[in-house]
């Protein structure tokens, strides 16, 4: 808890960010508590599949670090819980926004990324994935200079962490 | 020792050979953006002769409707506003246009990216796919001296482009109309008032506004800043020290922000900042009048 409220801290000196870290530490206690040795059965026994619980457990997860980031992005305490009330209590309309082409473009490069890796973590995984030929290893590194360039966060203006 | 330093070399060359490719191939696309926000600043920088040119920040771009303007003004119109973007930006496209054309007027819709402290980093990144232009390279080295160097790579010149470029070239889909960027939807929640702390002013930024007002005045451009309602806004103080600085520089302001024709109205608002297409077609029509005032006597 010391560790993530320290952390939460380091990010400004404001009570929504100690409280996402506060978050943040409550989960990992709660998770260590009540399933630490269930997970390590899981780790020693390799099991990777996509049981009805596993699905679960992603699910809930995913939607308590969502609830931890409200305080993180809100400007204020009070923000973040009126924030938390309307999701609860305002029923508001369902609101989709189309599909740009940018949109579609990035999704046309993301998904397949994301396949690769699916794809590699459910066949490859513990096999040698090291490359051995050293003009793939060269194209390897140039494919990721590039990226690293083109694409990386380069300057200030797209550093998320430029206010801290 | 010998064989890294000419690995290192040989690396080296072969990303220069690749960030050639790499920039003339991105150079060509965007040259040929057919739609989105690319083609727009395309049309904005290298082939727009609007009449009336409408500059600022995503308040301008979804508050103000051109075709309305025309109708009303019989001068075409076009929406520059840019989402996220302020007076850096607007600066360096204005630079470019009035090097090409003379508008008879230019509205600024002014909101916080034009003149309160913040990093200004972000603004110039719209700006680097046109560096070859002299106006653009002066704006980005004053803002960023070291890109003086790194915009030798087209790697780094289209960073965080590659994406939108390629969008914009396979696809003509556009949501703009003459630039504008109506949004559908209405507020369907409260928000309290709103609390504005007086802001603490960007040199730079003060440096830019004072330009493109002086840039305006040299070429001969009718210019008049606005500023467009906000929901439950009770009054302008936040803008306060910048409205007088223009006003000083004898330059007309409609000020508009804690108007309560519309201020306190939800459903012409699809956020507390953004009006709705209802509420920009209301507003640019309750402008009208206004605008016609400065348009110039010889384009009536």
């Amino acid at each position: 808890m010391a560790t993530f409220l320290v952390s939460g801290l380091w990010h400004g000196a404001n009570w929504t960010f100690v409280i996402w870290g506060a978050l943040h530490g409550l989960f990992q206690i709660v998770e260590k508590a009540l399933f630490e040795d269930t997970i390590k059965k899981e780790i020693k026994q390799g099991k990777n599949k996509l049981t009805a619980i596993r699905v679960f457990r992603i699910l809930i997860t995913f939607n308590i670090v969502s609830l931890a980031w409200i305080f993180f992005r809100m400007p204020t305490l009070k923000d973040a819980l009126a924030f938390i009330f309307n999701i609860i209590f305002e029923f508001g309309s369902f609101h989709l926004a189309p599909l740009d082409i940018i949109s579609i473009t990035s999704l046309g490069v993301a998904l397949p990324l994301l396949i690769l890796k699916d794809v590699h973590d459910e066949y490859f995984v513990g096999k040698n994935n090291e490359i051995e030929a050293p003009w793939l290893k060269w194209i390897f590194y140039i494919i990721v200079f590039c990226i690293m360039i083109s694409m990386g966060v380069l300057d200030s203006g797209q550093f998320i962490y430029v206010n801290f | 020792m010998k064989k890294f330093i000419l690995r290192i070399l040989m690396f080296a060359g072969l990303i220069a050979a690749i960030d050639f490719i790499f920039g003339n191939a991105m150079n060509y696309m965007h040259d040929h953006s057919k739609g989105g926000g690319m083609a727009k600043r395309l049309y904005m920088a290298r082939e727009a002769e609007d009449e009336i040119m409408l500059f600022g920040s995503s308040r301008m771009n979804h508050h103000y409707n051109p075709m309305i303007l025309e109708d009303s003004l019989g001068l075409t119109c076009f929406n520059a506003g840019q989402d996220g973007n302020g007076i850096i930006m607007s600066y360096g496209f204005l630079e470019m246009m009035l090097k090409r054309y003379k508008p008879s007027l230019i509205v600024y819709d002014l909101s916080e990216f034009d003149f309160t402290v913040g990093d200004n980093m972000k603004y110039i990144s719209l700006l680097k796919p046109y560096y070859s232009e002299p106006s653009i390279q002066e704006i980005i080295t004053d803002i960023s001296p070291m890109d003086k160097y790194k915009m030798m790579c087209s790697m780094y010149k289209y960073n965080s482009l590659v994406v939108r470029i390629l969008g914009s070239y396979i696809s003509s889909s556009s949501e703009y109309q003459k630039g504008y960027l109506p949004l559908g939807g209405t507020m369907d929640y409260d928000v309290d008032d709103p609390v504005e702390n007086a802001p603490m002013m960007d040199s730079v930024k003060v440096k830019y506004l004072r330009k493109f007002v002086e840039l305006c005045k040299a070429k001969d451009v009718e210019l008049v800043f606005s500023l467009s309602p906000r929901y439950k806004a009770k009054d302008s103080s936040y803008y306060k020290s910048v409205k007088e600085m223009i006003l000083k520089m004898n330059v007309p302001f409609l000020d508009n922000y804690s108007n309560p024709v519309f201020c306190n109205k939800r459903d012409l608002f699809q956020d507390q900042i953004h009006m709705n297409s209802k509420g920009a077609d209301e507003y640019t029509r309750y402008l009208v009048p206004y605008l016609r005032e400065y348009i110039k006597c010889d384009k009536e």
